[in-house]
């Protein structure tokens, strides 16, 4: 579902066996790159006809993450100690910082060492290159540079220029882009039996991407957690200083969570600056109308646009290590009031 | 699947397969054993994705059937089981396995053999046929040389080669080097080459011992994987891609001593000689002195710990050649004469900073290269 010219193109290559040995998938987190990368996979196992046929014990093995040759790998927690600790539970949120570490390299280069079992390919998804400690991604450089002659590797991250240039340029990059929010609907609806109110919501939420919506809807968890966090910023809107700053302090100590907090209200103010613009039809929050709209008229479009830029700069100090409760406080205290 | 077979077969059944079980997998099944019916017989599978071993135990049949259950739980489970008929059936719909024997009953809980990998079967590679006791033979006496660090994971593995009427088996870790001949009874057609897993070969030289048939080996036609196909087990392991050294250039092709020794007389000096050279980095020297007129020759074994002290041992020896002085680490010295079950034993050097080659006497099946450590003054 979407990302057809990428499928397309993948599908050429795979049909004629012109295969890359190594491809990196980018684009925001949840528009479907290890959807596409574990296809991808499928099309070269596949023992089926049509590649990838998605009913032959391969395709079902791997749609399942379950192949032998198929493996997939992602950074870890900090201070993961890869001899005691359990395999690391998925990740509770987008924001969630893992680092792909050296020891992890070592153990595919080993794998890899070893032909394929049952497939055709080694193949290995290395998921959000992003986060590689600077030592494992250059010790990948080597396994990327000279593969053993069996494997296929696939990296996805959220931007090619996240990555060292000498791994980006040795993959063939597919820039996955954002789906529209009516195909997002529609896909949903029919292959995920979301009531069409529901799927409406989900997809503008998504901002073009699939798999965001599609674990949104498996998960009331990333529902919940927006919605709390509309929540906090309208309760926010209508407080005073003192009560202000004591949300601030209780926000900053969920630190986990302010990346998407952040992205919540940026998507919020942007619905009432379009609101305010006259373009009320492709606002995002499409289930709290009322509100934008009581918003878009309180506030002036200047004040709509200074929070905006606020919200932004926040986001940003926070990946700069500034500290959390001063930078929310500073925030909070420059909402518009009541 | 329903069945039932004796308990003294599956505990020793599980026991074989049980060492390809994958202790720490993304894939759950691997920590299982596969148990599925086949003509008449149980078959038992494991597999870490590296080395499959499976093997048929006898079993009464009722129900065809398959299933995988936890390694670890099946086989405590069993071995505390008196020797007494088991019956097996299982749950399809649950994945649960009823097992009862004697007054003895357990429910446990499995995984789909659907989600089992598939095990490379014989093919129509090439095959080749060889003598267990010989297999054997040349795996003790190779396999120990191989390194069991990754960071060269070629060198983990052994190389086997087959030509004409000869199998040839070499392991290196960068510091030693064995190599051992075979003559086949079937020459082979063409000639092969593999890099099998230390680990691999050491598992085929385990379940050897009751066998009396000669061992098939297959190189599958991709020469990805390699099958030793025995009476009632089959070892199938992934092959290591990659380009074995020469080793035949490692070998030296002229010395100026040839030392021969009694090679338990060898040994006993180089063990009370460890206790010393545990302390300094696991040095030993063998100081050769040929026959003169104060006596025959011999060969003087010492190790000095600047703690514990030190300790000197002589042997006799024949020597052909100039005196030498020259030191190894004892562990690997211990180590070649352990397999070497033969007699007496040949060493020759060109210099204390040259490799020292082991040879067997009388024979030419068999060479083994020790790098020199070096000697501090
Ligand atoms: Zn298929």
């Amino acid at each position: 579902m979407g990302h057809e010219w990428a499928i397309r193109a993948l599908a050429r290559s795979v049909a004629t066996d012109r295969v890359a040995h190594a491809y990196l998938f980018t684009g925001p987190h949840g528009i479907g790159k290890t959807t596409l990368a574990r296809k991808l996979a499928q099309a070269w196992q596949c023992a089926g006809d049509n590649r990838p046929c998605g009913a032959c014990p391969p395709c079902q093995k791997i749609a399942r993450d379950r192949h032998p040759d198929v493996q997939i790998i992602e950074g870890v927690p900090p201070r993961y100690d890869f001899d005691k600790d359990p395999p690391p539970p998925p990740r509770a949120n987008d924001w969630e910082r893992r680092a792909l570490r050296i020891r992890q390299i070592r153990d595919l280069e080993r794998g890899l060492a070893r032909a394929p079992f049952e497939g055709r390919w080694k193949i290995v998804i290395l998921r959000r290159f992003e986060e590689s400690e600077e030592e494992a991604a250059n010790a990948f450089l080597k396994t990327l540079e000279e593969p053993p002659r069996h494997t296929r590797l696939i990296l996805t991250a959220r931007d090619a220029s996240l990555l060292l240039p000498t791994i980006a340029s040795r993959c063939q990059v597919f820039a996955l882009r954002p789906l529209a929010p009516a195909q997002i609907e529609r896909a949903l609806i029919e292959k995920y039996n979301a009531a069409p109110e529901h799927a409406r919501l989900l997809a503008r939420l998504s901002a073009g991407r699939l798999g965001w919506a599609v674990r949104a809807h498996e998960n009331r968890a990333r529902l919940d957690a927006r919605n709390r966090y509309l929540d906090e910023l309208n309760v926010a809107l209508s407080e005073g200083r003192a009560e202000r700053l004591l949300r601030a302090e209780s926000l900053a100590k969920k630190s986990d969570d302010l990346p998407e907090l952040l992205e919540t209200w940026l998507g919020w103010w942007r619905d009432v600056l379009l609101i305010q613009n006259g373009d009320g039809s492709r606002t995002t929050n499409v289930d709290r109308e009322d509100a934008l709209r009581d918003q878009a008229h309180r506030f002036t479009t200047e004040q709509a646009q200074t929070t905006l830029q606020a919200v932004r700069a926040t986001a940003r100090y926070l990946t700069q290590n500034v500290n959390a409760r001063l930078a929310l406080e500073v925030l909070l205290l420059n909402l518009p009031g009541k | 699947m329903k069945l039932s077979c004796m308990q003294d077969n599956l505990a020793k059944g599980l026991s074989i397969v049980s060492r390809a079980v994958a202790s720490r997998s993304t894939l759950p099944v691997l920590g299982n054993v596969l148990l599925a019916t086949e003509q008449g017989r149980l078959k038992l599978a494991a597999t870490n994705l590296e080395m499959a071993v499976t093997c048929w135990i006898g079993a009464k049949v009722e129900e065809e059937g398959a299933t995988t259950l936890p390694a670890r739980v099946l086989g405590d489970f069993v071995n505390s089981l008196p020797p007494d008929r088991i019956e097996m059936e299982l749950n399809v719909k649950t994945q649960t396995t009823h097992l009862k024997c004697a007054r003895y009953d357990a429910n446990i809980k499995g995984i789909d053999a659907q989600e089992f990998p598939i095990i490379p079967t014989l093919g129509d590679g090439k095959r080749i046929a060889i003598e267990p006791d010989a297999l054997r033979e040349m795996i003790e006496q190779t396999t120990f040389a191989a390194a069991t660090d990754e960071s060269r994971p070629v060198l983990t593995g052994v190389l086997v080669k087959f030509e004409k009427d000869k199998a040839t088996l070499a392991a290196a870790d960068g510091f030693r080097l064995s190599v051992r001949h075979t003559t086949l009874s079937e020459p082979v057609e063409q000639p092969i080459s593999a890099i099998i897993p230390a680990k691999a070969l050491q598992e085929v030289a385990r379940v050897t011992g009751d066998q009396e048939d000669p061992i098939v080996i297959a190189v599958t036609e991709n020469k990805s994987q390699v099958l030793f196909k025995l009476t009632n087990t089959e070892i199938v392991s992934q092959l290591i891609d990659g380009q074995f050294p020469d080793f035949t250039r490692i070998i030296p092709t002229s010395h100026q001593t040839r030392t021969t020794v009694t090679t338990s007389e060898l040994q006993n000096a180089v063990k009370a000689s460890s206790v010393f050279a545990r302390e300094a980095m696991n040095t030993v020297r063998l100081q050769i002195a040929p026959a003169n007129e104060m006596g025959g020759g011999k060969v003087t074994i010492t190790a000095t710990s600047a703690e514990s002290g030190d300790n000197v041992g002589d042997i006799d020896a024949t020597v052909d050649g100039e005196p030498v002085e020259i030191a190894f680490n004892a562990r690997y010295l211990a180590e070649v004469l352990n397999i070497l079950r033969a007699p007496q034993v040949a060493l020759e050097t060109a210099s204390s900073a040259s490799p020292g080659v082991f040879r067997l006497v009388g024979r030419d099946d068999f060479v083994h290269v020790i790098m020199p450590m070096h000697i501090g003054k």
